[in-house]
């Protein structure tokens, strides 16, 4: 090892106990939480409880999809029953 | 006691809340790492913060895979954050890297940030990746294949920066006497 790599060495060294007491600020453990936090696309007990109603969701569209198929159906039969007038009319 | 291994499982399991268990005891370590490499401890919280957020969505998204230490994980993540400020900072004031001893500092802490400036100074030039290795074997200790890992190359990448480095550090030195 040549002069002055052990001095680079033993410079390195001599920095490296200097700055052994770098610590970090008071509060940084509150920033990365709320960083933590804002970089959630989505909090999670909002996710947990829209898992939870998906299964209802769906039984409340299959329903409501029954329910618009039978109001077509006595819509057709409704307009059927008006033609009927308006040919008694005629 | 936990180790952070089994920490970073009960956050992967859902436990978001132990993750500032890991922040806790990782923190110090992380932030005096990037401190290192970017010459002043503002810069390196902002990065060590970016760098948490990446680990944190990670575990939850099950995308450690746990085939290193967890804390040899978080000094890549905190190490390539570091260089890649390096790289963006590169046409930014010089003095600005520079760390000022602040009014509120104890002595300990005074005497740190003025260590910090002079080990800045001394790398000052240096390529990046240069730097990084750097710090992480002359500074942090660590042996040639953990930097490897850490900074995902062969060891013999990490030798070559090494040589690299301590020629320009040893020919600046030589023409400065």
């Amino acid at each position: 090892m040549t002069d002055s790599e052990d001095w680079l060495d033993q410079k390195l060294g001599e920095l490296a106990r200097r700055t052994e007491a770098l610590h970090v600020s008071a509060g940084f453990s509150a920033r990365v939480a709320d960083a933590i936090e804002s970089d959630a696309p989505m909090p999670q007990e909002l996710l947990r409880s829209a898992r939870r109603l998906l299964p209802v969701a769906l039984v409340v569209a299959v329903l409501g999809l029954g329910i618009a198929v039978s109001s077509e159906q006595s819509t057709d039969q409704a307009f059927a029953v008006a033609d009927d007038v308006v040919e008694i009319e005629w | 006691m936990e180790t952070l291994e089994q920490v970073a499982q009960r956050v992967a399991a859902g436990d978001t809340a132990a993750f500032q268990h890991i922040v806790r005891h990782t923190g110090d370590l992380l932030v005096r790492l990037a401190a290192r490499i970017l010459g002043n401890v503002a810069d390196a919280e902002d990065t060590v913060q970016e760098a948490y957020v990446k680990a944190y969505r990670a575990l939850v998204n099950g995308q450690f895979d746990g085939r290193s230490s967890v804390r040899t994980w978080l000094y890549r993540i905190v190490t390539h954050a570091a260089i890649d400020g390096l790289r963006h900072r590169r046409r930014r004031d010089a003095r600005l890297d520079s760390e000022l001893p602040s009014a509120w500092d104890g002595a300990a802490l005074a005497e740190a940030r003025l260590a910090l400036t002079e080990l800045s100074d001394l790398l000052r030039g240096l390529p990046p990746d240069q730097r990084a290795a750097l710090v992480l074997k002359s500074v942090e200790g660590l042996t040639t294949p953990e930097i490897a890992q850490i900074m995902d190359c062969s060891v013999g990448a990490v030798e070559q920066r090494l040589v690299r480095a301590r020629a320009a550090l040893r020919s600046r030195r030589e023409g400065h006497d």
